[in-house]
């Protein structure tokens, strides 16, 4: 999957101040961390916490999602890639919050739904048959909705 | 080699191939064929025949059902349109027709049970004819670049590279398809079968490259805008082209 092989990408992520993915039950807003302004690769970073990962998920959502509706793909490109490998290290994260089996299978069947969505774009991306963002924003928004409820994160949408 | 005649042989039997039988177009002049999605279609002196693929040898010269698509009639010389080397793109053939203001592209959708033409009449002076079209998968979006190669290298008039969006509403029905632009190129520099323009696509089919064989250019064309970004002049004359590899987007 390009999502996995190609998420090396030279486009510079880029640093969304506003954007906000979950939060904790208790607050309605989540203090994003600014991103690495100097190493300015994206690697796929380790994420710490769960909450952190996801609210990094919801930014590069927001990014994607934004360059797309500018009508500049390559700006979605790089982060398209970052969101692959980020999106891999949720289940593991999730893992460490002992949630009970049925929450576990519904984060892992989200990332799912995500990875296949976001795969299909970044398919269109490489000259393949794929799916425009547009064709699949609707499902990745679904999907995110319900895997902050699954991780017990209230979604509060974005900017 | 009798008109219109054609053979049917089992590539996959041991031993030399055979011929397992042999039937006849109702026309001849057969100067082109393509299969696609489970049909075979020859262009001939009338029009486009088909027939389901007989792909294990089920049938006989009796049993052999032929179809017919007229693509209409050049008014000029009062006999059939013919078409000559077709595209696939999907489960559709590409080709295009006639000269001059009767130019259409012609597209064929294989799946159908009883295909028909979808005709795109483009607009091409007279002395220009269309070439076979090119087409290309581009950030989900599909096209076809047709250029128009004068048909007389003596007469002067202006060549062109019309593009086709043939999937505006994404529905994977070419029937929508419509003209996207058409810009001017310089001239080609035709040799026979030789000195047409050329055209080629990157990897994720976000830039062309085309050929201006007159004056030796070569083109790059962003996707994007569908306008040229960069020439090259390389001189000679050109006339295919291949294009390896895409924008290094990654490292």
């Amino acid at each position: 999957m390009f999502l996995r092989f190609y998420f090396c990408s030279l486009t510079v992520p880029l640093i969304l101040m506003f954007s906000v993915g979950c939060s904790e039950p208790s607050t309605n807003a989540t203090q994003m961390s600014p991103q690495n302004d100097v190493h300015n690769h994206a690697h796929g970073d380790e994420i710490d916490s769960l909450k952190d990962g996801i609210a990094k998920v919801t930014s590069l959502r927001d990014t994607i999602r934004n360059s797309f509706a500018k009508d500049d793909p390559d700006a979605a490109h790089g982060p398209l890639h970052e969101v692959g490998d980020l999106l891999l290290q949720i289940p593991k994260l999730a893992k460490k919050q002992n949630f009970d089996t049925e929450s576990q299978a519904a984060i892992e069947a989200e990332i799912n739904t995500l990875m296949n969505s976001l795969g299909a774009v970044d398919r269109t991306m490489h000259g393949q048959e794929g799916s425009t963002y547009a064709e699949e924003s609707a499902k990745i928004d679904a999907a995110l909705t319900a895997l902050c409820q699954s991780c017990g994160l209230t979604p509060v949408g974005s900017e | 080699m009798v008109a219109g005649r054609v053979d049917v042989v089992h590539l996959q039997q041991p031993g030399d191939p055979k011929i397992a039988y042999s039937f006849q177009l109702p026309s001849g002049m057969i100067h082109g064929a393509t299969q696609n999605s489970g049909k075979v279609c020859f262009a001939a002196a009338d029009g486009i025949f088909w027939l389901n693929a007989d792909l294990s040898l089920q049938k006989t010269v009796e049993t052999v059902q032929v179809n017919h698509l007229s693509l209409g009639t050049d008014e000029d010389a009062d006999k059939p349109l013919q078409t000559g080397a077709s595209t696939i793109e999907r489960n559709w053939v590409l080709c295009t027709t006639g000269k001059g203001d009767q130019s259409t592209l012609c597209l064929i959708n294989s799946e159908s049970v009883q295909p028909s033409v979808v005709k795109i009449k483009i607009q091409v002076a007279n002395g220009l004819s269309l070439t076979t079209p090119e087409t290309v998968l581009s950030l989900g979006n599909r096209y076809a670049f047709l250029f128009q190669d004068r048909s007389d290298p003596e007469v002067e008039v202006q060549e062109q590279l019309t593009i086709v969006e043939l999937d505006p509403n994404r529905d994977r029905n070419f029937s929508g398809a419509a003209i996207k632009t058409t810009i001017p190129v310089t001239a080609s520099k035709i040799d026979g079968h030789h000195g047409h323009h050329a055209i080629a696509f990157d990897a994720y089919g976000r830039h062309a490259v085309f050929t201006e064989p007159d004056e030796g250019v070569l083109n790059v064309l962003s996707r994007k805008d569908m306008t040229v970004v960069a020439r090259f002049k390389v001189g000679g004359s050109l006339d295919n082209i291949v294009v390896i590899g895409a924008q290094d987007h990654f490292h």
